[in-house]
């Protein structure tokens, strides 16, 4: 259980003030990531210059769907991380820093949730 | 530490100053593909995006990434993609203790490199072909 708390806490936190944390938080995304991409290129190369109807009708399959709902949430997660690990090494004023890391976990937020939400309109409004 | 002694300490890696080896600039380019592929993420958004929106929306994300630029930045993207991962995955690898003798740095580099360009170079001549 305390592991679990452990995981959940280095995902979803953020504290970037906590190392640690931060940093399994990343080899989390990261592995989790590895198969998503093998994954993304075979569907991408599959699908290349698919019309509207094929691609609406392709994110209507409930397993396409929900796959591609944690492979947002994935990497807008891993994005968030890397780019904090980014903005802490070469911004120094702290100010700065702390608007840009800000600004980041905003809009790395923002665009997952943004591709999610597609995603399930596509699916339940269609 | 006081506030106005770490508002001037150095910034750590000095570039001027450092010998190219394909170990930094492996490193550097993990990091740049890293940010540029918020690029191609929010491209994949947007794609996802304009399926609610209507057909018409759909069309015109896709006749972008018709033009040259669109294709441009379609390909470099791909490359992007394939390269992170490799050098994510040698990450992964090094953080598990193994493969951090230069010897098989060299070679995970070699093999990351013409890897990658060969990967996404055949990803775009199937594409191209179909």
């Amino acid at each position: 259980m305390r592991k679990l708390s452990f995981f959940i806490n280095a995902l979803f936190n953020g504290d970037h003030q906590k190392g640690t944390d931060h940093w399994v938080g990343q080899r989390i995304t990261s592995v989790a990531i590895v198969p998503f991409v093998a994954l993304f290129l075979i569907f991408f190369l599959m699908n290349y210059g698919s019309g509207y109807e094929e691609v609406k009708n392709y994110f209507l399959n409930p397993i396409i769907n929900s796959l591609t709902i944690l492979f947002f949430v994935l990497i807008f997660l891993h994005l968030k991380q890397g780019l904090e690990v980014v903005i802490e090494d070469y911004i120094s004023k702290k100010l700065t820093r702390e608007i840009f890391l800000k600004a980041n976990a905003v809009l790395c937020n923002c665009m997952g949730l943004l591709g999610v939400l597609a995603l399930l309109s596509i699916y339940f409004i269609g | 530490m006081n506030k106005h002694e770490s508002d001037t300490r150095p910034l750590s890696p000095h570039l001027t100053i450092y010998r190219p080896q394909n170990t930094s600039i492996l490193s550097i380019l993990h990091r740049l593909t890293g940010i540029g592929l918020m690029v191609p993420s929010m491209a994949i958004v947007a794609l996802v995006l304009t399926i609610p929106m209507g057909p018409k929306y759909f069309e015109l994300l896709v006749y972008f990434f018709s033009t040259m630029f669109g294709k441009f930045l379609l390909v470099l993207s791909l490359w992007g993609i394939i390269y992170h991962t490799l050098t994510g995955i040698r990450h992964l690898v090094w953080d598990s203790g193994r493969g951090i003798e230069l010897k098989w740095v060299n070679i995970s580099s070699w093999f990351i490199i013409i890897g990658s360009i060969l990967l996404s170079g055949l990803i775009v001549f199937l594409l191209e072909s179909s």
